[in-house]
């Protein structure tokens, strides 16, 4: 097997389950997440020796399906059939889920982009604030900002369906 | 950095507030600090947990096969995704318990994990895409029949080889080509199975069929090298 090969085994071992993660919650859709994280390989592949060292892929690796992500939208489209958010929200949601992780999921949905990707790469990825800031070419503070922000409006909307499930109760 | 900075960061990332506690700055805390980092805690455990969503099982091996289609020069050719996860395990298997066994006892025991493969799926892999992997392995095999419904790398005799399935007289034939050497041609056999086994060059071919007569026909195309 050649160094190549081997170098790219370990990488789609090391990082396939993050990348997937994180493209999911950046399209929330499994089937393209699954399609995003196989074209992010795809060009990894083709450019594999631009790959400096291996501290390197997993943000050289984020960035690729952030662009790939980003490709899509300019790419001509098939006819879509639109699924809602409770579908997919069923579909992430298996049997073993508490209600409160459901509820959580539920509210990650909800968060704009801005919110959600920087709070997803930091948590799935463990992404400092500055690797966020530089794959995201925004300023450091903007990122923290809105990581902040990102847990102050979950910890919102899960009160607030706290509050609600517990008026239907009561 | 300055207070206000720290104070940005440490709210950007709870956790990290949490992890460079020392013991010292932890005895510091006030109930109420306590109470907040407590909280805080408790809510990135919850975050973690549902942001960490199921992962398709197999989607390593579905990548890692699409490139070997792609560029099958480079990678060995899989025929089946579904085959993959059972070939993964049955490597494990092999490889803790190969020691003790033959390598046609090895042989054998792939055949019957991995049935599915005999089945005619009615598509054929490009004889030419396999045998560029085989070279790959330091064999060559220029008598390899063309009716290939299987290819694909394993680990067999804990050595890199090779499992393919050649279609013989509309039989299912299996060829493992392992770097594992033998020192003499043998035959062998169970229940169901016949086989024959020879050493080559850099390893040995060993074939596995339901018919004696499919086994020699093929050995007769192979074993030129």
């Amino acid at each position: 097997m050649s160094t190549k090969i081997r170098q790219y085994e370990n990488l789609v071992r090391s990082f396939y389950k993050p990348l997937y993660r994180y493209a999911f919650w950046s399209c929330k859709n499994k089937q393209v997440a699954e399609d995003l994280v196989q074209e992010t390989f795809t060009r990894a592949w083709k450019n594999l020796n631009q790959l400096k060292s291996l501290d390197a892929a997993k943000p050289w690796l984020f960035t690729i399906l952030n662009r790939e992500n980003a490709r899509r939208f300019t790419r001509k489209q098939l006819p879509m059939i639109e699924l809602s958010e409770e579908w997919n929200l069923q579909h992430i949601a298996d049997k073993n889920n508490e209600i409160d992780k459901i509820a959580l999921q539920r509210a990650i949905m909800k968060l704009s982009d801005e919110y959600r990707e920087p709070l997803v790469l930091q948590i799935i990825a463990g992404f400092s604030t500055d690797e966020i800031a530089k794959m995201m070419s925004l300023n450091s503070n903007t990122v923290s900002t809105r990581l902040f922000r990102a847990r102050a409006e979950l910890k919102k909307m899960m009160f607030s369906a706290n509050v609600k499930v517990g008026e239907k109760n009561g | 950095m300055d207070e206000l900075e720290k104070k940005r960061r440490e709210l950007a990332s709870p956790s990290n507030e949490i992890h460079n506690l020392n013991e010292a700055d932890f005895n510091d805390l006030s109930e109420k600090d306590l109470e907040r980092m407590s909280v805080n805690y408790k809510f990135e455990k919850q975050l973690e947990e549902a942001i960490t969503i199921e992962v398709p099982e197999n989607l390593a091996d579905k990548i890692l096969l699409n490139q070997a289609t792609q560029h099958p020069g480079n990678f060995f050719l899989y025929k089946s995704t579904l085959s993959i996860a059972a070939s993964v395990a049955l490597m494990i298997f092999i490889f803790l318990g190969m020691q003790a066994e033959k390598l046609t006892d090895i042989a054998l025991a792939h055949v019957y994990h991995e049935l599915d493969h005999l089945v005619e799926t009615g598509s054929t892999i490009n004889a030419d895409h396999v045998r560029a992997n085989i070279k790959q392995l330091g064999f060559d095999l220029p008598g390899l029949p063309q009716n290939i419904s299987y290819a694909g790398k394993c680990t067999i005799g804990n050595k890199q080889g090779m499992h393919i399935v050649v279609r013989v007289n509309n039989n299912p034939v299996t060829l493992f080509i392992s770097s594992d050497r033998v020192d003499d041609k043998n035959n062998f056999n169970d229940n169901r199975f016949n086989g024959k086994i020879y050493p080559t060059k850099n390893g040995s071919i060993i074939i596995i069929g339901e018919s004696v007569q499919d086994i020699e026909d093929v050995y007769g195309q192979t074993k030129t090298i």
